[in-house]
């Protein structure tokens, strides 16, 4: 007897069809609760696997990143286009200021050498510049980072200061194999050792997550004028002393705040000082024995 | 088992993975610099964009362990504390999900008030646990980048639409059997 043509069933199983129901969303709501409750406990335990994942990505992000980097390179030649002429006198004065400083400069280095070696001065260690492109930012308001093209293949480590064309922009918190995290001085958890320059006088620079950070620890006496310069004091050893952080700024509250050199909200490309910790492992210039 | 011929199974696999990539893209726009400044303060939710609509549209495109792992990556990259994203999103999903029928049938315009409420919800929740974290942070900028969201959103919702009419019809790579 002929069969006839039956409705054929399929029948299926997929063990992670039964994921997408409700329970498992409380499930993987409890999961995200859990990870976040151990991020607020031990706030360094995922280090590692953020380094992993902006490692992987990081390609795709320097892809993305691309277009936009070039529409705003190319926003900034039209309308400096614009300002082309006013720029050119500005920068022809500035020139001959600068001559000026150079001719100074060099009669200071000169002397400066004779009394280093009139005084026998151990030379500071030599320390060099790794350059690297801003290729991602956190996203949101609250956190103030950015991920840069460049990580431990490039020898970029840990705890190095991170500096723009203008100042120090902030330091290097992780660091991966092509990339690394930058942890900006504006975020509310970064905390610098700086120094007032004229007074000599040592305070901790503060981040609110706002384009000011603030100076802190300072004696209640202190006298700090606006527009005093604010340097890198070294002290901890992993900064190189006398980086140009920013200005003081005394705020309506009368709190002394910092304008940083470097413009942070627009940072493009970066470079990253590679300063020894231990002065011994890298001998300084030796012109000077 | 697939019962499609070699080549309808690759036609399969790239509009899956079409859909997938412009997730993934999602992300990252969330993540990449933009070379503006404040881009970063004021960045809409892209990645909320993505989860609402699918959420509505095509559920079984994002799971809810995918839309965890997603908010993961997004934590991990732009240094946010682990699990704030992926429950925000798991959660705010969930909420989607359970009122996707009536949305599905409501003019644009209610699924765009839909969106708003989500990304307030977004910018209120990752405002009220950073601030217990870190102490009290001006609400500003994240109510800005969630109006920004707002208005970003019908963009969004055409370029994944154009990816909605490329999905295959079924989500196993089989013959509909007649």
């Amino acid at each position: 007897m002929k069969r006839r043509g039956r409705s054929k069933v399929y029948v299926r199983f997929s063990p992670l069809q039964y994921i997408g129901s409700g329970q498992a969303s409380i499930i993987f709501m409890l999961a995200a609760t859990l990870l976040l409750a151990v991020s607020f406990v031990r706030p360094g335990m995922y280090g590692g696997l953020r380094s992993s994942v902006s490692d992987a990505l990081t390609p795709a992000m320097i892809v993305i990143s691309e277009p936009f980097r070039q529409v705003a390179a190319m926003m900034e030649s039209v309308t400096g286009l614009s300002e082309l002429r006013a720029e050119n006198t500005q920068l022809r004065t500035e020139n001959i200021r600068l001559r000026e400083w150079y001719q100074t400069a060099l009669m200071l280095e000169s002397e400066n050498q004779s009394l280093h070696a009139l005084l026998n001065v151990k030379p500071d260690p030599l320390h060099r510049f790794i350059t690297a492109r801003v290729i991602a930012d956190s996203g949101n308001a609250f956190v103030k980072s950015a991920i840069v093209s460049a990580g431990q293949k490039d020898k970029v480590q840990k705890g190095q200061a991170v500096l723009s064309g203008d100042g120090l922009v902030g330091r290097i918190i992780e660091s991966g194999q092509n990339s690394a995290r930058v942890l900006l001085l504006t975020d509310v958890n970064s905390r610098l050792p700086v120094l007032i320059e004229g007074s000599r006088q040592k305070a901790i620079l503060s981040g609110l997550n706002t384009d000011l950070p603030v100076l802190k620890y300072l004696p209640a006496d202190t006298d700090i004028k606006a527009g005093t310069r604010i340097i890198t004091s070294g002290d901890g050893g992993m900064f190189m002393p006398g980086l140009p952080v920013g200005t003081v700024v005394v705020g309506t509250d009368g709190l002394p705040y910092v304008k940083p050199y470097a413009d942070i909200s627009r940072i493009t490309h970066v470079r990253i000082v590679d300063y020894p910790e231990d002065p011994n492992l890298i001998e300084g210039s030796s012109s000077l024995q | 088992m697939s019962n499609l011929l070699p080549i309808e199974f690759v036609n399969w696999a790239m509009r899956l993975l079409l859909a997938q990539g412009v997730i993934i893209v999602f992300l990252l726009l969330n993540v990449v610099s933009f070379s503006l400044p404040h881009a970063g303060d004021f960045k809409p939710f892209f990645l909320l964009m993505a989860v609402y609509y699918w959420a509505i549209y095509r559920p079984t495109l994002i799971p809810v362990y995918y839309t965890f792992v997603l908010g993961l990556v997004m934590d991990l990259l732009s240094g946010m504390p682990p699990g704030l994203t992926s429950l925000i999103m798991v959660a705010l999903q969930t909420l989607v999900q359970k009122s996707r029928l009536f949305l599905m049938g409501q003019p644009y315009i209610t699924v765009w008030i839909g969106f708003s409420i989500m990304a307030l919800a977004n910018a209120f929740c990752l405002w009220f646990v950073l601030s217990i974290k870190n102490g009290f942070m001006p609400a500003t900028p994240t109510l800005v980048a969630a109006l920004l969201s707002t208005l970003l959103f019908p963009v969004a919702s055409l370029i994944l639409l154009g990816v909605h009419k490329l999905l295959p019809v079924s989500s196993t790579p089989m013959r509909t059997v007649r």
